[in-house]
């Protein structure tokens, strides 16, 4: 899955980087006042969603870190008890068992881990590498400009899934891998949007000013430049970190995840088709932990944006 | 004028999209494809299909490779062939091969000689008679090009030994005796050699160029029941009655079969229980076939089968070399488990041969679930907490991941870390080939390819079998292979035998392998498939020609 | 002359690009794990049998030597022979890819006739309840795994209710419409296949809908945000000051914006849907291009993956080209004062 929310911000961040000024806002006070006041109803009422959003993460944050407390079951990301295999929802196991007999909630629970360290270690890489090459690109310019864009070119004529699924092909199925291959085709966007801003900040008289009172390069890329990009950062992280847990997840679904017996959503979903539509909860669970998850960073990456105030929609 | 321009760009930038999509040499000049020949009269098309015409649909989740009948190796190639062309002779279930294309031979007293007469009036699908004439060129050529089934052949059958003697008797003379030669002619499917020659390429085979092979890849050259409609190789097959099959048509059996591959075994159950599909393959897992037989329409036969489902040892990739190793691996694992659980009513192994097989020694060791010995059996040996072992499955196949979880989940009692793979089964087959890329332990599924005990013993634990899945323990016992050797060379059978039951004990003692389970049979299908039947025997039970389709 | 200047510019782009993925992919693809020519023989080769091979396939040469080799057979319209199927790719993508191109095709109409009016009513109604229910559909529909989806729509609607076939793109016992162009939608209407027709929309309807329902929230909230940005300038204004009825409003004016604005996503868009059909063809054992492919990336079928990957970026550029041209077409400032950044 590419980055679709992203490729908005890059898209709507290089349109506005162009048109650069925007038409006057129009009417009158009275209607200015009316509109504010309607804003602000509306940014209350998506703040509700957002805070939705923010205790769903955190919720995922605590079931990661306190799995092995949480799960009822704790041994059952390796141990099988075939006596309880295919057992359906039960008091005892709430999202029922799979077919080595694993509760299927613990699982989730456990799976929860999987994706986040995925989506974590994933956005680290894609940043760490995208986004320096970004302010070296947009803020050098020249040779550096070109060579570091025609790079991302080349990343970015496929989408992200299709190389991922191309790398991850090559290597052996484990977790480090599929983060590998999943950040190949990551970064690029990081670097496009990056050295889109810079472009357009590079413009703006401050930058100018900077230099002109004798501040190094340096100073200005890390102390002008870098503090104007990490609000639309901050949002893209976390609207990206549901997408990369999405774009795990299809890894895993289509048999180039992570190696058995780990819990990962994605490949339980797919192990659990064999035995559909009868044993119906050990696809739907796994597949439900996905939605909530990326649902839920969506939810707080919208807040954001709106807290900032942050044009990218 | 200018937008009018744009437009055309972007319309001309979009049909040459479509030319690449639609040819496979996208030249620069390709001409856009032309929307319908106007010569042609729409009215061909909307006739519905034919009425009466028995159609029936089989699908498996593996690919095909091939339909020659010189380079069959798996089931699934293994009854594509068995469809198109006839053995020589026809497996029958627990017993000696019966007469088929040749209807009755003979045996020199040396055990060299074996004589064939062929059934006369036999027709190829092009309508010329098969003659002797065509089995030698057949058996050549199997020889010769040295893939499929040559191995059986190899080294005992030199080239040119095989002489037509008149238009329907064939000799075969081999370099020494091999008592399971007559069990191995139904493997032996004839090709039509004028159609062949008559369509060779260039190849490494001198006057006879590529031995057709090139042509087999999308023809066939049979005289089987069915002929092929369309092949199209990764998704679909269509076999075809062949109206002079010599054994002649009844009402009700099947005009037009369709092989479907359905890569995803979730999706071919479903199809099955709505049925879109007529028949699933064996490979579902029993869990599934569980499923099935609650699902009404759906008939879910099970047979004993001549099949052994083991693990390969590797003895050559430390620390397998080490017997208590291997040992303790065996006294480790929970075969109760497995076969009641995973395989839901198979038998425990008994060493390698199957319980069915005649040959088969039931005085053979077995290995219980014995956490306490395979633990004392494991530091004997040295193992520390934490030592790696690789486990190597078929993709797709959900019995054997199972087993993997459970061998990973019991071998960690004893120290040992699992890390479970899966492969396609093409990567497998290429793996095993050497012990140096040959995974600790590989689950196979061991059907008998000739209904003799040669077929469990020499082709898993012979050194000249070495580099085929069946053999990736590469395990050697000296006074075995020497027992393997005289078994083969013996002429009588029932001596020949009783070598093979002395070879048994040994592999099953050194842990030659983790002989699991000889696993039941299981195929499902609708209840309006009458007819199935199976033989024990790799493939020949999906041959179309035996079933009848009675819808009310 | 600017603009064409600028189109110009978008090819040498592409171009580069384009080859440097070659080179990319190839390099990955060589890389798999696997002796390509030993999985090509089988298990019984001998040794000699497989050197030989190897040589015959160049697998013995240099990498950069292979990648010439390569180029130099693509341009004969070969794109070396799968392990899989035994032939060449470039045979096997012409038989798979329409079925891609066509359900793709059909997504994406799909995602824009029911986005772009949702975009419009959520615009229209900002704010209202069907604002905040399009605004709950967008960030869903962008968070469910697609996968996921496709299988319980397959359950309810196929398996439980039968409306729907479960899988695949034609009745396997019927014969499929004649081969014209490999579109069964074209080919069934050219041929005035009625019953063709019918089936071939049956089975379109689940897997497109499954890739369209994520791209339809995503058009849906580019088109509202255009909208209300419209409503925010002069113009619209100045026309209701003038007079002017407003459902002629919306359409003459604000409509055709949007869809500049749809335009504008769509060729980003359709990378999506390439790489959705990866999941989606899997789920409904679609034959199509995306499924060979994720068949190919599993048994390490290193022509088919390169021939693969290499179809959907050529795709995937030709349809973001075409869509600069579109665009131009219809944003006569584009067209007529384009500048340079």
């Amino acid at each position: 899955m590419s980055s679709c929310l992203s490729v908005f911000v890059i898209y709507m961040t290089a349109t506005t980087a162009v048109e650069a000024t925007r038409p006057p806002y129009w009417g009158d006070r009275f209607e200015a006042q009316w509109e504010d006041t309607r804003r602000t109803l509306h940014r209350l009422r998506k703040s509700i969603l957002s805070i939705l959003g923010l205790a769903l993460v955190l919720g995922l944050i605590f079931m990661a870190v306190f799995a092995d407390r949480l799960a009822p079951y704790p041994d059952d990301i390796a141990a099988v008890h075939f006596n309880r295999s295919y057992a359906p929802p039960s008091a005892e196991h709430p999202f029922g068992c799979d077919e080595v007999g694993r509760d299927v909630l613990s699982r989730v629970i456990f799976g929860a881990r999987i994706s986040l360290v995925l989506g974590t270690v994933v956005l680290a890489i894609a940043i760490s590498v995208g986004v320096p090459l970004g302010l070296i690109a947009g803020y050098v310019g020249g040779t550096a400009n070109t060579v570091i864009m025609r790079l991302t070119d080349i990343f970015l004529s496929i989408p992200p899934l299709v190389l991922a699924l191309a790398v991850s092909a090559i290597l052996p199925p484990t977790l480090q891998n599929s983060i590998i291959a999943i950040s190949f085709g990551w970064w690029p966007w990081y670097t496009r949007l990056v050295q889109g801003m810079v472009l357009s900040l590079k413009e703006e008289l401050y930058v100018e000013a900077g230099r002109s009172l004798g501040a190094g390069t340096f100073y200005v890329v890390f102390k002008e430049i870098l503090p104007n990009l990490l609000s639309i950062l901050i949002i893209k992280a976390t609207l990206d970190m549901g997408y990369a847990i999405l774009t795990g997840a299809e890894l895993g679904f289509l048999g180039l995840g992570v190696r058995p017996p780990n819990p990962e959503w994605g490949t339980m979903a797919s192990e659990g088709r064999f035995h559909l539509p009868e044993k119906w909860w050990m696809t739907t669970f796994p597949g439900l932990a996905i939605f909530v998850t990326v649902l839920a960073f969506n939810l707080l990456g919208d807040g954001l944006r709106d807290a900032f105030d942050v044009e990218l929609e | 004028m200018k937008r009018f321009l744009y437009l055309l760009l972007a319309i001309v930038t979009l049909v040459s999209l479509a030319g690449v999509g639609c040819g496979p040499t996208p030249t620069p000049t390709a001409p856009p494809p032309k929307p319908a020949e106007p010569t042609k009269p729409p009215t061909l098309a909307p006739t519905p299909v034919p009425p009466k015409e028995v159609t029936f649909s089989y699908a498996s989740i593996q690919t095909t490779a091939t339909m020659d009948p010189a380079k069959h190796t798996d089931e699934t190639t293994s009854f594509i062939v068995m469809n198109l062309y006839d053995p020589l002779l026809y497996p029958v279930k627990g017993g000696p091969p019966k007469p088929h294309l040749a209807e009755s031979w003979t045996v020199s007293p040396d055990g060299l000689t074996y004589t064939f007469k062929l059934k006369k009036g036999v027709k190829f699908h092009d309508g010329t008679e098969m003659t002797a004439d065509d089995v030698v060129f057949s058996m050549d050529r199997v020889i010769k090009m040295g893939k499929g089934f040559a191995w059986l052949w190899k080294g005992i059958l030199p080239v040119g030994n095989t002489k037509a003697l008149d238009a329907n008797t064939v000799e075969f003379k081999l370099s020494k005796p091999h008592s399971p030669f007559l069990a191995s002619m139904v493997q032996l499917f004839p090709v039509n050699k004028k159609l062949l020659m008559a369509n060779k390429k260039d190849g490494a085979y001198g006057e006879f160029g590529d031995y057709g092979e090139d042509y087999l890849n999308k023809n066939d050259t049979g005289q089987g029941a069915y002929k092929i409609e369309t092949y199209k190789p990764g998704e679909q097959i269509v076999f075809r009655k062949f109206d002079g099959y010599w054994r002649g048509w009844k009402p009700n059996q099947i005009d037009k079969a369709i092989f479907r591959i359905v890569p995803e075994q979730a999706t071919s159950k479903l199809m099955l229980q709505k049925g879109e599909l007529d028949m699933i393959e064996q490979w579902l897992d029993p869990a599934l076939f569980e499923e099935l037989k609650k699902s009404p329409g759906v008939v879910v036969k099970e047979d004993p089968n001549v099949q052994l489902f083991y693990l390969t040892l590797n003895a050559k990739r430390p620390p397998l070399d080490n017997v208590d190793v291997r040992r303790a691996i065996s006294w480790a694992f929970d075969y109760e488990t497995a076969t009641k659980q995973i395989f839901l009513g198979a038998a425990q192994a008994v060493g390698p041969v199957p319980l069915l097989m005649p040959g088969h020694n039931d005085k053979t060791p077995m290995y219980k679930r014995d956490v306490a010995k395979a633990k004392e059996l494991a530091a004997k040996a040295g193992i520390k907490a934490g030592t790696k072992l690789s486990y190597v499955y078929v993709q797709g196949l959900e019995s054997e991941r199972k087993i993997g979880l459970l061998l990973q989940s019991n071998l960690k009692e004893i120290g040992f870390d699992v890390e479970i793979q899966e492969l396609p089964w093409a990567r497998i087959v290429e793996i095993a080939a050497k012990p140096e890329t040959a995974a600790h332990m590989i689950a196979i599924f061991h059907t008998a390819k000739y209904p003799s005990p040669d077929s469990h013993t020499f082709l898993m634990f012979h050194p000249d079998a070495w580099g085929t899945y069946m053999s990736a323990s590469f395990y050697k016992n000296d006074q075995a292979t020497k027992f393997m050797e005289q078994a083969r060379a013996e002429v009588d059978v029932n001596k020949s035998l009783d070598l093979y039951k002395q070879v048994q004990p040994i592999f099953a003692d050194e842990a030659a392998a983790l002989f699991v389970a000889n696993p039941l049979h299981r195929i499902a299908y609708r209840d309006w498939v009458k007819g199935y039947e199976f033989y024990g025997v790799m493939g020949f039970d999906l041959s179309w020609y035996n079933l009848t389709i009675e819808k009310k | 002359m600017r603009y064409r200047d600028y189109l110009a510019r978008r090819l040498l782009t592409i171009i580069p690009a384009f080859i440097g993925l070659s080179i990319l992919i190839f390099v990955i693809a060589r890389v798999i794990p696997g002796d390509a020519a030993r999985l090509a023989l089988g298990p019984e080769a001998t040794k000699d049998q497989v050197e030989q091979l190897r040589h015959e396939m160049g697998l013995d040469l240099p990498l950069h030597i292979q990648y010439i080799r390569y180029v130099e057979e693509v341009f004969h319209g070969k794109l070396g022979r799968s392990l899989y199927t035994h032939r060449d790719v470039a045979e096997d993508l012409a038989a798979y890819l329409p079925a891609t191109l066509e359900l793709t095709t059909v997504a994406m109409l799909l995602a824009v006739l029911v986005g772009v009016p949702l975009g419009v009513i959520t615009a229209m109604r900002k704010d209202k309840w069907e604002d905040h229910g399009g605004r709950l559909y967008a960030l869903s529909g962008v968070s469910i795994p697609r996968f996921w989806i496709g299988i319980l729509l397959q359950l309810i609607l196929a398996y439980r209710l039968g409306w729907l076939p479960t899988t695949g793109r034609f009745d396997g016992n019927l014969p499929p419409p004649a081969q014209i162009t490999g579109f069964y939608l074209v080919d069934s209407l050219v041929s005035a296949n009625w019953t063709a027709l019918g089936i071939t929309v049956r089975y379109l309807i689940l897997p497109s809908f499954v890739l369209a329902l994520s791209p339809i929230a995503q058009i849906m909230r580019v088109v509202r945000a255009c909208m209300i940005e419209q409503v925010r300038k002069g113009y619209v204004l100045n026309a209701m000051a003038n007079g002017m009825p407003q459902n002629l409003l919306v359409y003459k004016y604000m409509l055709k914006n949007a869809f500049i604005a749809t335009l504008t996503i769509i060729g980003l868009l359709y990378g999506f849907f390439l790489a959705g059909a990866f999941v989606v063809e899997s789920v409904f054992s679609w034959p199509g291009m995306a499924r060979y492919g994720v068949r190919a990336l599993i048994y390490k079928d290193f022509n088919a993956v390169v021939g693969v990957t290499l179809a959907v970026g050529l795709a995937y550029a030709i349809i973001n080209f075409v869509i600069d041209v579109l665009y131009g077409y219809l944003d006569p400032r584009i067209r007529l004062g384009y500048k340079e950044r």
